[in-house]
């Protein structure tokens, strides 16, 4: 939808819930794709505890992501920084904690106009916790939304909650089923009066109103494609969850939930943020190195095949 | 409520395609069954003990058919009109579950399992009775039925509706009915399988479960 430069690819990871490791993927997954040779340009956009800067191994920078946010002088790009790794950049989070609502709606899309304006670049999205206005915007800007969710209820609960609400905001932002705008907004109401309860309810509501826009409103449905990765998984209990999570994504929301991987709850490697290194610089070795590069392959093939990416080498 | 997310089709049920091996069929299955067991912290949150519930029974219909050759031929020669249906779900997200035939016949594709010749269509009694029909209540739904000599087995099996829901519609056991949504897809099913005016149906129908239970619009 939002695609004016073929030139870069925008990974968003989100999951709604705080503590599920949304800032250590986002991290290990630029830290990958810069370590295959791809320029990359990781962002906080954790407004509310930024700290992406930490688990790449570096002291809060200078320039950040405030400064563009306060300054309407500064561009975006004056805020990257370089790490101590090749080819990868970040831009570090808010240094004050920003509450989400001092952020006004114009600053929000000056921020969003100019990481789509970003050429020449894979970047990597990584969103605060919680589920609001701010972080579905950046989430289903993204070519790539990448919900990480631990085996645990209340996570999977959230990750639920999260790609609900994402999922309508998608049908709400799409011009194309503006007819329909009341429909989804009482869907996004519980009790409403058109007694819709699920994504599937109002699919038949509108079918039965509408043939037409039912297709429209398919249609819209089937290029949401999220992404999962199920971290710290201590079982194969644990991973099966994925896949019956992509099994209710199917059945409840009628989206294919792509299940990517999973990363292994291995103590000694999710410590060494506590020393202040990216996981994977410190151990390249490790399982969780390996999967998080295989699922990084597939998604740079995928972004490839979608035509979507063609520059970035 | 996801009452009719149920597919009508028993590969849509194991999330599989027609042309999946005995291994794949077995393998979804165990994997769906374990899906939506209760103790699944996955399916938590999302579905209701009874959706869950009915879910599994789907799973273990769908498994019993499709795991033994013979009633999987059986079943495939029976079907073979919605395996259009089946390779468009290819390109669409949707597939049969989410655009269930029940509901939605022209976006599923035609309900090609029709009979096109209805030994009940011919049946005067029947059809006196529909053409004289006003209010399309419950047991004026159920008389026509009898009269066509279709069971609640038989109509079951064709609307692929639960009996329960089937006998509380007839009954007007608004207190067991679904989300209006659900109701009047029903009787849409009904409808087709009766040869009953539909749009006449549906809305006396609703209009009267209006009334009756304003909450659940």
């Amino acid at each position: 939808m939002w695609n004016p430069s073929s030139q870069r690819q925008i990974w968003a990871v989100g999951g709604g819930k705080g503590g599920v490791g949304k800032s250590l993927i986002a991290s290990s997954i630029a830290y990958t794709i810069a370590r295959l040779g791809f320029p990359v340009i990781a962002i906080d956009l954790d407004l509310g505890g930024a700290n992406l800067h930490t688990v790449l191994g570096q002291q809060p920078p200078q320039k950040c992501l405030s400064d563009f946010l306060s300054n309407p002088n500064i561009s975006l790009m004056d805020c990257v920084v370089d790490t101590p790794y090749p080819n990868l950049k970040m831009i570090a989070g808010a240094k004050d904690d920003l509450n989400i609502t001092q952020l006004t709606e114009e600053k929000k899309y000056r921020l969003m106009q100019e990481i789509q304006y970003i050429s020449g670049y894979f970047v990597v999205l990584d969103l605060g916790a919680g589920i609001n206005q701010y972080t579905l915007d950046f989430f289903n800007l993204a070519d790539t939304g990448i919900i990480t969710v631990l085996p645990e209820p209340t996570s999977i609960e959230n990750a639920y909650r999260f790609l609900k609400a994402a999922y309508y905001q998608r049908l709400l932002k799409n011009p194309m089923l503006e007819n329909i705008h009341p429909l989804i907004e009482a869907a996004m109401t519980p009790n409403n009066i058109h007694g819709i309860h699920s994504p599937t309810d109002l699919l038949n509501e509108v079918s039965f109103q509408d043939k037409i826009l039912a297709a429209d409103l398919k249609k819209v449905i089937k290029e949401f494609r999220p992404k999962l990765i199920l971290n710290q998984s201590r079982s194969q209990t644990d991973i099966d969850v994925g896949f019956s999570m992509k099994s209710v994504a199917k059945k409840y929301f009628g989206i294919d939930l792509d299940y990517l991987g999973y990363l292994e709850y291995e103590p000694n490697v999710w410590q060494s943020v506590r020393r202040m290194r990216p996981i994977l610089a410190e151990y390249p070795n490790s399982r969780i190195a390996l999967h998080m590069e295989r699922i990084c392959n597939y998604l740079i093939r995928q972004a490839r095949t979608g035509q979507t990416l063609n520059a970035v080498e | 409520m996801q009452l009719n997310d149920e597919p009508l089709s028993y590969y849509d049920t194991l999330e599989l395609t027609a042309d999946a091996t005995p291994q794949e069929i077995r393998s979804a299955y165990l994997r769906l069954k374990s899906s939506y067991s209760k103790d699944n912290v996955a399916n938590y949150s999302v579905y209701t003990r009874e959706e869950t519930d009915e879910m599994l029974k789907k799973i273990e219909e769908a498994y019993l058919i499709l795991s033994n050759p013979e009633r999987r031929k059986a079943y495939d020669l029976s079907h073979q009109g919605h395996s259009s249906v089946s390779s468009q779900a290819e390109h669409s997200s949707f597939r049969a579950e989410a655009a269930p035939t029940p509901i939605m016949p022209s976006i599923s594709g035609s309900m090609s399992s029709t009979p096109e010749v209805d030994p009940f269509f011919a049946h005067s009694e029947a059809d006196s009775i529909a053409s004289t029909e006003q209010e399309w209540s419950g047991s004026s739904i159920r008389r026509i039925r009898e009269s066509k000599r279709v069971t609640i087995e038989d109509l079951a099996d064709y609307t692929r509706i639960s009996k329960s829901y089937l006998i509380a519609l007839e009954e007007e056991n608004y207190q067991k009915l679904p989300a209006v949504v659900y109701v009047r897809g029903f009787l849409q099913q009904i409808s087709k399988r009766l040869k009953l005016p539909t749009e006449l149906v549906v809305q006396k129908y609703i209009e009267r479960l209006k009334t009756a239970r304003p909450d659940k619009f």
